[in-house]
């Protein structure tokens, strides 16, 4: 969809100006002025209390091994944790509460540096990391996420201070698998070391930069659109109240695509000048919120999932609707349920977005207006010819693409992985969500090439199979769990089961089928999951 | 090494857990054969194997889950890794009584784990390979391995007798009859006791074998008390066949034995199979390997001529000292036993209160 905004081209030239004249002059001295010389000083007697038996702190205020390392705040917080752990660190709750804040505020990562791994970061169930170095990945991230690596910074010394860490904390690491053929120790201090306080040193432009960049306050109401894989679309509305310490009290009034409604409250912080970290309880389901502002402040993104089950959120986007100090914020149109049409087919549309207003049109389409608000239109359409149109709000616009037939369908994500869980054990089932999508063949009439449309979710009926041979032998389609009409997949309970060949687990290499129904047509699509075991510790950045 | 990355047993055996050795396959005709055996959370149990009987059981000190143990030559006293991998215990049979304790971290604020251990053929010392953390107020530091030698009459607050440098990610120690000791870790070494020198007497991360890739065996079972030979699975591919090709995944038997310090290599299948250990038979003819199967190998033949599906997975395999009953154990409570000809089921013995053998290991004595 292309979305058009009021925020001016210049607006774009003129924050990158006030960047660029921040790091000018950074080599001299970088103004930390978010950050209030009371809180440093709180902070400061907050490490001195809690962490000076073991950290020195030297004259100039800083304390060996903290003060040289950069952490999200879900870093700093795992941090903590180890300290109290495997160091028997004794800290009061509120203290360590205090300390995260502290220490991603003066310490943290600036947008830029988190923006590849905010996947992992808003616990995206089922995440395949790409793009990093395959050597890398082989020694760094075969117990752990590569993100968990990527998403801190520091220099030569405390990379290989931290694979010392590694080396008296697991007795195994050298002998395991993709371990085992290499010298790990010595690649792991030596090159390893080096290539990362090279990708990711300690002191870095975009963090003196963002420093330097005024923090936004996130008061005010903001306009949220969301997706839930495999269920619909969310459309809502967010009060941000502060309450003092870059915390917020926040209200919630939601609309499902299904028609359901859902109202609730919950508090926010914000980290970092940025990091958004909600708890919300809509209804009586409790979620949580990992959200980036935009360096600007007037945009939130992230994920709003359930706290006991992750993998089970939607997606979200949400935009200011009241204006920032700064007075700029986004307008116009930010979804349309659905993003396609049917020939011939009269069809409810509901376009949702921020300051709606003017003459709504779909170009070649007979358009009935059913509802308008600033916030939400509802019209019903009707088209004759396929195409890729303009739908038209006042002066804004998106594309609707009209179609004649689904051609085919494809199934998200195309490699899924489930955990079994329950069964009187202490870890949660972890569930796999499908979603099926529609495809037009576009104006090539050909599949699967560059100009193929997509027309949104389509409702699938869901089946499972053995994935191949050998999952036949071990029956995993009657032993490893079932699909859900939304395509979820609910994994079997944890523990052997007595049932199954050599007593084993619910484990299963599976097929998950999508069949759609498109007048005749009989239309199938695949994906490969994995039911596999517990993981043990989930930790916040996996 | 792109080609070892690819060998399925390596998605299967994530690192367990140590294991080692002792030379008291020299077996007495008159004496009564014993199997040992720990069990968690702090068990050592010892059965009378052919009664399918557990005889006694002991208590280990500060355990929670047994890892390696060593039986002194007389059988009289059971050397079991405890603490975490962090002490070696010794604990007579006939009592339980504890009469050794070695702990590993003998020098200032360290954390030392063993990774593998054995007895010099008299029993009189035992070698331990450690590895050490330097543990200060606010970091740690990874420290070079070494080899610890203790007097096993040092009694219970063993000092270091001789302690030598050694190269790192050993995981199996044995001594040879002539006091020789091997270790297995990326090569296969020769250590001198003595002085602590050693070589590479059968390279593994160094093999020069055409056509072979880099092999991988991450063995941490005794298999000798009852043969006299260290025998392991070893996986390695086949570089000169096309990567789709299953049967470019090899797998052999490796062995030592520990009289001659002869190593041989057979390579008896294709097609990946995960085994985590063989034992040879007495005879010398036939090894037997486990893992969710369990297999008959011909080693004239190099081939298996009979398999059959095991009821759960067990890592270690094990032999009767007259070659007619194969055991396997670890993993759950239950030593199963086949007969070593047809691989029938003939019996188990279940561990009593069913207490998990986890990565701990299966002994044989004669006393
Ligand atoms: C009882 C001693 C002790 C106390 C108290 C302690 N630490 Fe540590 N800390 C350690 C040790 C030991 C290490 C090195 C091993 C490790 O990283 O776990 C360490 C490492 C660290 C590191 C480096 C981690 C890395 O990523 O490499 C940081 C940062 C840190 N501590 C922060 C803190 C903070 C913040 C506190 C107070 C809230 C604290 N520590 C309290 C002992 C302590
Ligand atoms: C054997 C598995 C393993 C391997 C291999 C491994 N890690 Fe870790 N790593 C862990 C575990 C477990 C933790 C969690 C420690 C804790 O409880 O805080 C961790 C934590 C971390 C952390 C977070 C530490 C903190 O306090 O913020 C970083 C960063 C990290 N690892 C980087 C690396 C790098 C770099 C490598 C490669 C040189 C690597 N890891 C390889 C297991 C591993």
């Amino acid at each position: 969809m292309k979305l058009k905004t009021i925020i001016p081209m210049t607006f774009i030239l003129l924050l990158s100006g006030f960047l660029s004249a921040c790091s000018d002059d950074q080599e001299k001295t970088v103004e930390v002025f978010n950050i209030s010389e009371a809180e440093i000083q709180a902070g400061r007697s907050l490490l001195a209390d809690n962490c000076s038996g073991c950290h020195m702190e030297a004259a100039d205020g800083t304390f060996s091994r903290i003060s040289q390392i950069r952490k999200t705040p879900e870093g700093w917080d795992m941090n903590i944790a180890r300290m109290m752990i495997f160091h028997g660190l004794d800290i009061e709750p509120e203290d360590r509460r205090s300390l995260v804040k502290f220490l991603a505020d003066t310490q943290g990562l600036a947008p830029s540096e988190t923006a590849a791994h905010r996947d992992v970061l808003e616990r995206k169930h089922n995440i395949i990391e790409q793009g990093a170095d395959p050597d890398l990945m082989a020694m760094c991230a075969r117990c752990h996420t590569y993100a968990r690596v990527a998403l801190q910074r520091r220099d030569k010394q405390e990379w290989q201070n931290l694979v010392h860490m590694h080396l008296g904390q697991w007795a195994s690491i050298e002998y395991q698998m993709l371990a085992r053929e290499r010298d790990w120790r010595a690649d792991a201090l030596g090159p390893v070391s080096e290539q990362l306080g090279q990708m990711y040193p300690l002191k870095t432009p975009s963090w003196d930069e963002w420093q330097a960049t005024k923090w936004q306050d996130m008061s005010g109401a903001w306009r949220m659109v969301g997706h839930l894989p495999g269920m619909g679309y969310m459309d809502g509305i967010m009060k941000v109240t502060a309450v003092g310490g870059d915390r917020y009290d926040v209200t919630y009034d939601l609309i499902y695509s299904d028609g359901t409604a859902a109202t609730g409250t919950g508090k926010s912080i914000v980290h970092s000048g940025y990091e958004w970290r909600g708890a919300a309880t809509l209804g009586d389901q409790k979620y949580h919120q990992i959200w980036a502002a935009s360096e600007g402040g007037n945009v939130m993104t992230g994920r709003f999932f359930k706290r006991d089950h992750p993998e089970d959120g939607m997606i979200i986007t949400a935009w200011r609707k009241t204006d920032n100090t700064d007075g700029i914020i986004k307008q116009g149109i930010m979804n349309i349920v659905p993003s396609a049409l049917k020939v011939g087919q009269e069809t409810e549309i509901v376009i949702s977005g921020v300051n709606l207003s003017g003459d709504v049109s779909i170009a070649g389409a007979e358009v009935t207006l059913k509802s308008t608000s600033p916030d939400r239109i509802v019209i019903s359409a009707r088209a004759e010819m396929a195409g890729s149109v303009v739908l038209a709000v006042g002066e804004d616009n998106a594309v609707m693409n009209i179609y004649t037939q689904v051609d085919y369908i494809k199934v998200t994500p195309d490699y899924g992985i489930s955990r079994v869980g329950g069964g009187g054990g202490p870890i949660p089932k972890v569930m796999a969500q499908f979603e099926a999508t529609g495809y037009s063949n576009g104006p090539d009439g050909l599949a699967n090439t560059d100009d193929d449309i997509s027309l949104g979710m389509v409702p699938a009926a869901w089946s499972v199979e053995n994935y191949n041979a050998a999952a036949a032998a071990m029956q995993d389609a009657k032993y490893a769990g079932h699909i859900t009409a939304q395509g979820t997949f609910i994994p079997a309970i944890a523990g052997p089961n007595s049932a199954r060949k050599y007593g084993t687990n619910n484990a299963g290499d599976l097929k998950i089928i999508a069949t759609y129904r498109d007048a005749e047509r009989i239309l199938t699509a695949e994906a490969h999951l994995i039911a596999t075991v517990q993981r043990w510790n989930n930790p916040p950045i996996m | 090494m792109k080609q070892i990355y690819k060998l399925p047993v390596i998605l299967a055996v994530f690192l367990l857990s140590f294991l080692a050795s002792s030379l008291s396959y020299a077996k007495e005709d008159s004496a009564k054969e014993y199997m040992i055996v720990g069990a968690r959370p702090d068990k050592l149990f010892v059965i009378d194997i052919k009664a399918r009987k557990v005889e006694k059981t002991f208590t280990i000190p500060d355990s929670t889950a047994p890892q390696n143990i060593v039986i002194s030559p007389d059988g009289n006293v059971a050397y079991v890794v405890t603490n975490g991998l962090k002490s070696i215990v010794g604990i007579e049979l006939e009592e339980g009584n504890v009469v050794f304790r070695a702990d590993l971290d003998y020098k200032d604020d360290e954390r030392t784990w063993n990774y593998g251990i054995d007895l010099s053929p008299d029993g009189s010392e035992i070698y331990s390979y450690d590895i050490p953390t330097k543990i200060h107020l606010d970091r740690f530091e990874s420290l070079e391995p070494r080899l610890s030698v203790f007097k096993t009459n040092a009694g219970l607050e063993a000092v270091v007798a001789r302690e030598f440098p050694m190269p790192r990610r050993i995981h199996l120690l044995m001594t040879a009859k002539s006091g020789a000791l091997y270790a297995m870790g990326w090569d296969f070494y020769k250590i001198d006791v003595q002085t602590g020198a050693y070589e590479v007497a059968y390279p593994l991360r160094h093999w020069t074998k055409e056509n072979l890739s880099q092999p991988d065996a991450l063995a941490f079972w005794p298999s000798w008390d009852n043969n006299g030979i260290f025998s392991t699975p070893i996986y390695y591919a086949r570089t000169d066949m096309a990567e789709d090709n299953m049967a470019r995944y090899r797998t052999g038997v490796l062995s030592l034995d520990l009289e001659t310090e002869k190593f041989d290599m057979i390579d008896f299948q294709g097609e990946p199979e995960v085994l985590f250990s063989t034992v040879y038979h007495p005879n010398r003819k036939i090894a037997y390997a486990a893992y969710n199967t369990l297999l008959k190998i011909d080693l004239k033949k190099a081939e298996t001529i009979k398999r059959i599906d095991l009821d759960h997975s067990y890592y270690q395999t094990e032999i009767s000292a007259d070659g007619t009953e194969v055991y396997v154990g670890g993993t759950a409570c239950d030593i199963a036993i086949y007969d070593s000809e047809d691989l029938s089921r003939i019996g188990e013995v279940i561990l009593p209160n069913c207490p998990d053998m986890g990565a701990t290991v299966v002994r044989m004595i004669h006393k």
